[in-house]
């Protein structure tokens, strides 16, 4: 209970303005005080308000601050929303965390707000009952009280009633932890992620099958995996980075909390089996099994499919284990491995693999060569030449140019360059104008959901386009063929712009990396031959519904598979082809459906 | 490559002839190249044969880095460098500079997630 109250005040200390002081005991022992019930149901809310406004749970969110207007952000959706981001922050956090600049931290931070909404939640609920029927708080121990209350009303209150099946459960072992004094002191997230886990999945199972089906398991693998980099992350991170101990922690966390991890995640992954386990002792499985035993097993599925490739995304057999597109004799050809289909699964979040991809298989459409594309991993070279204040400085710009050697990018009419930052995709479009036109360069961003640091981007951008323009500048026979007007040519530094514009916003929290590719693939679509200042009009909020963008997931997926099967694409496993071709015709997977495996 | 007399011989006095006889650059039957992965300075240094396959080398890297295989990208120049590829077949000439990068994962977070 103590411990609960901090997390929660620490939570409104932050931001809020007034520190509620709630009587726990009174709130948990009250049975038939209606009023003082009413006054905890007008309490509560504000208690775990974290921005100074006071208003009713159900009221618009808007966020601009970190932990206070999250919970805004969060009153709006379902349980099973709710559920459903919680469960992939943490596979996010576990999987994603440790390459993350903060560590993780933000996401560590979402988790945590998550969870206090749903913890308002139930006990707005419960509150709610307490009022109806008071006989309902009689239950065995004060914590399961407040829970079981809740139980009860989740036929009555407009739950998905998906949850109370595992109630018992859950309440147990929530009734458990929750009258425990605090023991966990790495973390107040440790108490409740084993339950809140079983409830995520539990509330996610019965409906639309498939779909969550593969949300779920995606889960476990993603989990599993994490568990195996996590040691892997000790050793990535020693030396180099300082907070070794709070990895350490984490990683002990991992295994206390994970506990639905997969046994034999050993044997799933298919790529050439290079590691070795030395590093991974068999303790850990063990402790794994333990864990598991001890937590009743949700996923009533058929068991863990033998491929990678099935537990996430429907593929059919026989598939490639990787390919180069456009073939493996480009100069410039991207490599797309089976395991990184997985990402295509919905509401995964993008790999560079496959965006590199489809950026590719755009750019191959294209006929003019116009456009010049960078691939996802030039942007944080990008940075590391610019920011360069070394000696070396000039040396790093001239090893960058080699990523467009033979090629002078002043003379394209526009140039993208795909950023990723702190797990989120965004997109640089620098627009040149021609020989004929005076005005400058425009840089524009687009982001569908406006949380990277446009300026500092933008400023990148700038200082590579002049250092581009510098190193051009000390050839003489670059001036006298300039692509652009000498007037603009001259002043080049002091005429790029960036132009204001806005663009769809995403309406989840992972799908930017399919918004960044639909992006382009409207843009080469729709933008004239050289942007002008008039063609901004182009991009607006309504340049196109939002759906459309996540729709495009599955479209690459679809081109991904037929590259998959065929067979002349890679120098690698060219065997399997035969058995994708016989499987082809038996195969009933739904994600084949009339596709022709057969070579272009 | 005329590698094979070399590796089969085994004997100092032929390898010694035969190294005296090579240029350090490109007809030597090695090259040095240097890793420089994504999220730290420092840089690795491999010396390996010109006519093996970059796979070896690319398992090498990601085991010295504590991590499985297919967890680096390696690009040379922004160019995608495929495992079966051989220094040979990619030009490489020693000191070349080979970039480590991590696969990259995007989705947003919404506003947790901004970073001014």
């Amino acid at each position: 209970m103590t411990k609960r109250k901090h997390e929660v005040e620490e939570q409104s200390d932050s931001s809020a303005k007034k520190a509620f002081k709630i009587d726990w005991n009174s709130v948990l022992e009250d049975e038939d005080d209606s009023r003082g019930g009413g006054g905890k149901e007008r309490q509560v809310p504000e208690l775990l308000i974290v921005n100074t406004k006071p208003h009713p749970p159900s009221s618009s969110s808007s966020s601009s601050s970190l932990s206070g207007d999250q919970m805004d952000c969060h009153r709006n959706i379902t349980d099973r929303a709710l559920d459903e981001q919680l469960e992939r922050n943490k596979s996010h956090l576990v999987k994603l965390g440790p390459h993350l600049p903060d560590n993780g931290e933000k996401i560590r931070l979402s988790i945590a707000s998550l969870e206090a909404e749903k913890q308002r939640r139930v006990l707005q609920r419960s509150n709610m009952d307490a009022e109806r029927s008071s006989k309902l708080m009689h239950a065995s121990t004060s914590g399961s009280d407040v829970f079981g209350g809740g139980n009860a009303a989740s036929t009555e209150a407009s739950r998905q009633g998906n949850r109370d099946s595992k109630e018992e459960v859950s309440r147990s072992t929530f009734a458990a932890v929750f009258s425990k004094p605090k023991e966990d002191t790495q973390s107040t997230r440790a108490a409740f992620s084993e339950e809140l886990e079983d409830l995520g999945c539990e509330s996610v199972k019965p409906r639309a099958e498939k779909k969550i089906v593969t949300r779920k398991k995606s889960q476990w693998r993603l989990l599993s995996n994490a568990v195996e980099a996590e040691y892997r992350e000790k050793k990535f991170n020693q030396g180099s980075k300082g907070n070794h101990k709070s990895k350490e922690s984490y990683g002990k966390k991992k295994h206390k909390e994970y506990s639905l991890l997969d046994d034999d995640s050993n044997g799933h992954d298919d790529t050439p089996k290079e590691w070795s386990w030395e590093e991974y002792p068999s303790q850990s499985s063990k402790r794994r099994k333990e864990v598991e035993d001890s937590v009743i097993n949700i996923d009533e599925e058929e068991p863990q499919p033998s491929t990678v490739a099935d537990q996430t995304v429907e593929l059919p057999e026989g598939l490639l284990e990787d390919i180069c597109y456009p073939s493996s004799d480009d100069p410039h050809f991207v490599q797309v491995c089976r395991k990184d289909l997985e990402c295509l699964a919905p509401q995964e979040f993008l790999n560079s693999p496959v965006m590199n991809f489809y950026i590719r298989f755009l750019q191959q459409q294209q006929v003019s060569t116009g456009c010049h594309f960078f691939n996802t991993y030039f942007y944080k070279k990008l940075c590391d030449a610019v920011t360069n204040k070394g000696n070396d400085k000039d040396a790093s710009f001239v090893r960058l140019r080699r990523w467009w050697k033979g090629i002078d990018l002043f003379r394209k009419a526009y140039i993208f360059i795909p950023i990723h930052e702190d797990v989120h995709w965004s997109l640089i479009i620098v627009c040149i104008p021609d020989k004929e036109d005076e005005a400058g360069l425009t840089i524009l961003h687009l982001d569908s959901l406006g949380v990277h640091p446009k300026k500092s981007i933008v400023e990148n951008v700038k200082r590579f386009l002049k250092d581009e323009w510098n190193f051009l500048n000390q050839d003489d026979g670059y001036s006298s063929n300039l692509p652009i007007s000498e007037k603009l040519w001259r002043n080049l530094p002091r005429r790029i712009s960036e132009a204001d514009i806005k663009v769809p916003q995403q309406k989840n929290d992972f799908d930017c990396g399919p918004f960044v590719l639909f992006f382009i693939k409207r843009f080469i679509e729709e933008a004239p031959e050289r942007l002008k200042r008039k063609d901004l009009g182009m991009f607006d909020k309504k340049w196109f519904k939002p759906d459309e963008a996540s729709a495009l997931r599955t479209e690459i997926l679809n081109t991904l598979i037929d590259l998959f099967c065929v067979s002349d694409q890679t120098d690698s496993h060219n065997d399997q082809t035969d058995a994708c071709l016989t499987n082809k015709t038996s195969d009933d997977n739904a994600a084949s459906k009339s596709r022709d495996c057969s070579p272009p | 490559m005329s590698t094979k007399p070399m590796r089969e011989s085994g004997s100092t006095s032929v390898k010694r002839e035969e190294k005296k006889a090579k240029v350090e650059s490109s007809a030597s039957t090695h090259v040095t190249l240097r890793f420089k992965g994504q999220d730290e300075e420092e840089i690795k240094v491999f010396r390996m044969r010109r006519n093996v396959e970059m796979r070896k080398i690319m398992k090498r890297y990601n085991e010295k880095r504590g991590v499985k295989w297919n967890t680096f990208v390696f690009l040379l120049d922004g160019k995608r460098i495929r495992e079966s590829q051989t220094p040979d077949e990619l030009e490489l000439m020693d000191g070349d500079l080979i970039d480590a990068m991590l696969r990259q994962n995007g989705g947003g977070y919404g506003p947790s997630s901004i970073t001014f």
